[in-house]
């Protein structure tokens, strides 16, 4: 009769692996069966436990030799900005493209580009709490707007966000290329220089203001030299961005200015625009048609606007201004800046980023802050939206 | 009812089957099931409305959370939930009570369900300022856990041998080898985060053949060494516990399963391991040598009641703990309030559904009856499949299983996770993940792997050792 045996079988003993024909398991006798009858073990050929062991032993050790080594060899794949979908999320890749503007937050230590390959829609790139550390790394090479870079950092993919970049280190952006700002005749700008930076000198020769029929307010503007005229519109937001001083002269036609500007263009036609109204060093005043700028300009708002909740808005109020005051709900990004949802209404503001820096406080509005500012409510594709009239009056609680 | 609801409700009960199906598969994830099912519905939007994706995507977890306990307790094949519950279900299945072990676990998992909804006031009122506090402390919060981890870990050998090698040994082994393990795997996190190698077109399942090696494929590779054969299981009428157990597992449950399910890269074993103090109750009462029993035998080894116990809180927590890490860490992301706005949610299905669906507000409710429905339907099929496991288990060719579910693996490493490379770098850490099968420590050290790389790039230090690994 077969009996267990009740000594246990040695590991990588000869009798551990089947010699004399018992099982190294259960210890029945098998004879020169493969396979033990009773618990199904197989008595030869077995792989010992510690040839396991030294397998995981020198396999991660060497494995992390070769990761590492496969790591520093890596050169991260080259995309198209159009070419990122939803699967690419956290992949660390490359672009390279044109910036197309630039956020420095010193108080946040935070540099944020936005860069176009002419591809998608634009790339956010972010370096949080490194600008000093790029700044220091760069010096010269930093980039500026309309310079080509090629930049390396892991994607972010989101559908609340879109697509963003970090960027962690200063050694992951490389100016590929300095864009050179040229002194440019309005006669000479064309169609085909869309998308170029300029320095222009010239005088207002006509201004006029205009309201959409969604409630939009233009500041159209024929800019002339004296190699010939070009169009160019401010948007409120944009003309709101101006120094004081500059939006009292730049209506007086006669006036004359030296300004740094995109070109774009409009039915074929090429047409201006002021490049980053809120940076002071793009326009200059040269001579004002209207004289020296009175104490108190006269403001677009009455003194007498109306205050009204941001919840009793209706699309009756289109084309209206009140003093809005409202708590938000929810903040978002989009384009070249954020949009406030407020609490209690599908109502919508759009704030740039350069308003955003004039706006004491704006950081707080992620707590679910109040904001109160003049404000007019339009229309747009995608249902109504309040546009601040007067950034410098918006007050953050 | 509007028809709407009523779609949501088809695809909550579809995607608790098709979850439960699929869970059964040893080593198979549900996030690598969430993985394919994202990139199936970008390539044809009509197969499941916006509306009804997030309910679906929660009831696949939901029902993971539930019928997972299936192949852990049977098969043998662990997760990185596995410390939440497997030693002890792995002891209950060599004793025949598997079903006991499937559905104590299941009890704790249902009761997370029904915490997860009652505890509606405290997500919506206290944990926005809980987790506005902890935000910035998390890099030192994160530090104080692997310090805990590490130390909780010395030493456990009792020192025994003929020699004083063999001594030595014994009582270090298990130390030397969680040390190893932990070090290996934060190197490996810390490159493999900082440059990763796998084509950028998949990286949103990047981190997937990492976790496959780490706990799937040893577990699979340890049950096929083992020739891992269970025994006849009893097929109990009842479940192994009183109300009061629940009472004293369900504190623990909740304190690891909130750690888990809030904390980065602490998993629901780790917050197993934290809050299991709780029903340790070794110290109180121990085992003592008296009078034998039983005439022939010299001494009778009494175990005291508070052993048995533990072993059924140590169960039920476990759910608990499951369903909180994987649902609950989900359902954060839903909790949107002003100091919140964006939810907290994390874990794998977070990620996962990042890129193509953003919560709203009074999305909350529709999640957490999404909840309740699969719950109710995954404990009712949990029931079934274990009473079914007790009569086919002795019969299941458990090596074709095991071979059958590696190869599906890789296909899935192979197809989702970066081809060959994909394959490479799940071999790698597959070596290390075996290493506490073989020498004794917690799997868990394995998360070190997010756990140190996470740490270190909150407290500022993730350029310097991106620096110092020569990957910039």
């Amino acid at each position: 009769m077969n009996q267990i045996s009740k000594e246990k079988p040695k590991e990588n003993s000869k009798e551990n692996n089947g010699d004399g024909g018992i099982c190294p398991i259960c210890g029945y006798f098998v004879g020169l069966a493969p396979t033990c009858t009773r618990c199904g073990a197989r008595v030869e050929k077995r792989i010992a436990i510690t040839v396991a062991r030294r397998i995981a032993i020198f396999g991660s050790i060497l494995g992390l030799i070769l990761l590492w080594y496969a790591a520093i060899l890596k050169e991260p794949e080259a995309i198209k900005i159009g070419d990122i979908s939803a699967t690419m999320n956290n992949a660390l890749v490359e672009v390279e493209g044109r910036v197309t503007s630039i956020n420095i937050n010193e108080e946040k230590n935070s540099l944020k580009l936005s860069i176009s390959d002419g591809t998608g829609d634009g790339l956010n790139v972010n370096a949080i709490n490194k600008l000093n550390k790029f700044r220091e790394a760069l010096g010269e090479d930093i980039p500026a707007i309309k310079d080509t870079v090629r930049v390396v950092g892991a994607l972010n993919v989101s559908q609340s966000w879109g697509s963003s970049m970090f960027l962690s280190l200063p050694s992951r952006l490389k100016l590929v290329e300095k864009y050179t700002i040229k002194d440019r005749n309005i006669g000479d700008i064309t169609s085909n220089d869309e998308g170029d930076l300029y320095r222009i000198t010239v005088a207002v020769k006509e201004y006029e203001k205009l309201t959409t029929n969604s409630g939009y307010v233009l500041n159209k503007f024929v800019l002339g030299d004296n190699t010939g005229d070009i169009e160019m519109v401010l948007f409120s937001t944009d003309f709101e961005s101006l120094a004081k001083e500059v939006r009292y002269v730049i209506t007086k036609p006669g006036s004359r200015f030296r300004m740094l500007v995109d070109v774009s263009t409009y039915r074929d036609e090429p047409q201006v625009k002021i490049s980053d109204p809120s940076n002071p060093d793009n326009i200059e005043i040269l001579s004002s048609a209207g004289g020296k700028m009175p104490e108190d300009i006269p403001e677009d708002i009455p003194e007498d606007l109306k205050e009204r909740e941001a919840s009793k808005l209706s699309s009756a109020d289109i084309g209206n201004a009140y003093k809005v005051s409202a708590r938000v709900k929810e903040v978002g990004l989009g384009g070249e800046g954020v949009y406030l949802t407020l609490d209690g209404t599908d109502i919508q503001i759009f704030i740039s980023y350069s308003q955003q820096e004039k706006i004491n406080n704006f950081d707080k509005l992620n707590d679910g802050g109040e904001i109160q500012a003049p404000m007019k409510l339009v229309s747009s594709d995608y249902g109504p939206e309040l546009r601040l009239t007067d950034v410098n009056s918006a007050v953050v609680k | 009812m509007s028809s709407n609801a009523l779609t949501i409700i088809l695809y909550v009960i579809l995607g608790t089957f098709a979850g439960s199906l699929l869970c059964v598969i040893p080593a198979l994830h549900i996030y690598n099931v969430a993985g394919i099912a994202v990139v199936l519905w970008m390539g044809t939007k009509s197969l499941i409305p916006y509306y009804a994706l997030a309910p679906f995507f929660m009831s696949l977890v939901v029902s993971f959370a539930f019928i997972n306990t299936i192949p852990m307790t049977f098969f043998n094949t662990a997760d990185e939930s596995a410390g939440a519950s497997m030693l002890p279900s792995t002891d209950m299945v060599t004793r025949g009570r598997g079903k006991d072990a499937a559905l104590l676990t299941g009890m704790g998992t249902l009761a997370g369900a029904f915490m997860l909804i009652l505890l509606y006031p405290f997500f919506w009122y206290i944990w926005p300022y809980l987790a506005r506090v902890t935000g910035p402390h998390l890099h030192w919060l994160l530090g104080l856990i692997i310090v805990h981890y590490i130390m909780s870990e010395w030493p456990k050998g009792a020192g025994r041998g003929p020699t004083v090698w063999a001594k030595f040994r014994d009582a270090w082994r298990n130390v030397f080898a969680g040390l190893l393990t932990f070090t290996l795997a934060s190197i490996f996190g810390l490159i493999f985060l900082s440059k990763p190698i796998l084509p950028a077109a998949n990286s949103f399942q990047n981190i997937m053949p990492v976790f496959v090696g780490f706990f799937a494929i040893p577990s699979i590779i340890q049950s096929l060494l083992s020739d891992y054969d269970p025994p006849k299981q009893y097929d109990s009428k009842y479940i192994n516990a009183g109300w009061e157990d629940f009472s004293y597992g369900l504190l623990p449950g909740f304190i690891g399963g909130m750690l888990a399910a809030y904390l980065p890269a602490v998993t629901a074993g780790i917050g197993a391991m934290l809050a299991g103090h709780t029903t340790n109750h070794r110290n109180l009462e121990r085992a003592d040598f008296r009078p034998p029993k039983e005439e022939g035998t010299i001494v009778d080894l009494h175990t005291p009641e508070m052993y048995y116990r533990q072993e059924r809180l140590f169960m039920i927590a476990g759910g608990t703990i499951k369903i909180l890490y994987y649902v609950g860490a989900f359902l954060l992301l839903f909790v949107l309030t002003e100091l919140t706005p964006y939810g907290t949610g994390r874990g794998g299905l977070t990620f996962i559904l990042k890129p193509v669906f953003i919560a709203e507000p009074g999305d909350f409710l529709v999640m957490a009856s999404t909840i309740v429905l699969s719950a109710g339907l995954s404990f009712i099929l949990l029931t079934y499949l274990a009473s079914l496991m007790t009569k086919i288990l002795p019969k299941l060719n458990l090596k074709f299983i095991y071979v059958m579910a590696l190869t599906m693996v890789f296909i899935i490493i192979y197809t989702m996770g970066g081809g060959v490379i994909g394959i490479g770098v799940s071999l790698v850490t597959a070596c290390i993940g075996m290493i506490p099968v073989f020498y004794g420590c917690r799997r868990s050290h394995a998360m070190a792997v997010l756990l140190v790389p996470i740490t270190l790039n909150m407290a500022g230090y993730g350029d310097t050792i991106i620096n110092l690994l020569r990957l910039a």
